[in-house]
């Protein structure tokens, strides 16, 4: 089969999936707590330090 | 009762405060011995003796009254050296430690809290470019400036002391020198919780954040202590204060001074082409990243 045939076949068998458990699994922020960056995320937490000017 | 149902034990923080570097400092860590903190409390004064321009006998003192010789480096002395050429290049020449000579004609010539005054003449002149004024030799081990010249580590000492620290320290810590700030792990669990400038919190896990600006250690009519060394005056950006998330202390510090000297709409393009995490506010109003 060729790669075209092949991304066809991969794109028909996970709409098949999708349909036949009636689920998709959707990944969102959780509120208060979206990503700003990989490494900072906003909170509705206390601050436990602050940064400022110095 | 299954593990499932049981409460999770309360997991302690600890806080250790502290001034140092002329600014308030604090150190915090999770289920760790206090002596730990204070451990870092004394390993941050001796390298304030070591790296601030107001110690008498530090080792920065020694190489800016030099005169051109060569002189040799204690090896965290040329760790800040070296993290003073990294500022420099990545600020693209902005951030640039040979600033002290445009800071002490500018008034800064003692600790602030001992009272800096404007001069009654002020001439500026641009800051010589650091490679020009400083020559460090292949293995790092010795150094010599160029004479008339002078460094001040300032916000790079900061923000490399609060890498170098954590590093020390272990898992599950976070530095916090004057708001230049170093976090490791994740705090109680869900990232070490940061208040910005605007009030607004943040979670940092294994990051870092620096605050830069001009609303604080001022003189005069018009003075501060951020030096732009274009003109070798004080900073007239239009940038009130900048915090700027990245991986290490020093790169934020150093980013977010390089958006500061650049102004607002430049400076955010420069925060935003690295794809930083970054807070601006400006003179007179406010703009969110």
């Amino acid at each position: 089969m060729s790669a075209a045939g092949l991304k066809w076949l991969s794109v028909l068998a996970t709409l098949a999936l999708t349909v036949a458990f009636g689920w998709a699994v959707v990944t969102v922020p959780k509120p208060g707590q979206a990503a700003l960056h990989p490494a900072v995320v906003d909170s509705n937490a206390p601050a436990q330090t602050l940064t400022y000017v110095s | 009762m299954s593990p499932r149902n049981a409460a999770a034990p309360e997991r302690l923080l600890i806080r250790h405060r502290f001034q140092a570097l002329g600014s308030a400092c604090e150190l915090l860590a999770v289920e760790r011995p206090r002596e730990v903190l204070q451990q870092g409390e004394a390993w941050i004064r001796q390298a304030e003796a070591r790296f601030s321009r107001f110690e008498g006998g530090s080792e920065l003192n020694h190489l800016n009254q030099s005169r051109g010789a060569w002189v040799a480096l204690s090896e965290p002395m040329t760790r800040m050296l070296a993290a003073c050429q990294q500022a420099y290049t990545r600020s693209q020449g902005l951030v640039n430690a040979a600033v002290l000579p445009a800071l002490v004609a500018a008034g800064y010539s003692r600790r602030f809290a001992e009272g800096v005054e404007a001069p009654a003449d002020f001439q500026p002149r641009p800051v010589p470019p650091l490679m020009d004024v400083l020559e460090l030799d292949a293995g790092g081990r010795r150094a010599r400036l160029k004479p008339g010249n002078g460094l001040d580590f300032g916000g790079i000492a900061k923000g490399q002391l609060a890498d170098e620290l954590a590093e020390l320290l272990g898992e599950n810590v976070l530095c916090n020198l004057g708001g230049d700030l170093r976090a490791r792990g994740a705090g109680l669990g869900d990232g070490w919780q940061v208040g910005l400038p605007n009030g607004r919190t943040v979670a940092l896990r294994d990051a870092a954040l620096a605050t830069s600006g001009t609303t604080r250690r001022r003189w005069g009519t018009s003075f501060h202590h951020l030096i732009d060394p274009r003109t070798g005056a004080p900073s007239r950006t239009d940038v009130a204060l900048v915090s700027v998330a990245a991986a290490d202390a020093l790169s934020a510090e150093t980013y977010a001074k390089t958006a500061l000297f650049l102004g607002a709409h430049k400076g955010k393009g420069f925060l935003e082409a690295r794809g930083l995490f970054h807070l601006l506010l400006l003179n007179g109003s406010r703009h969110d990243a």
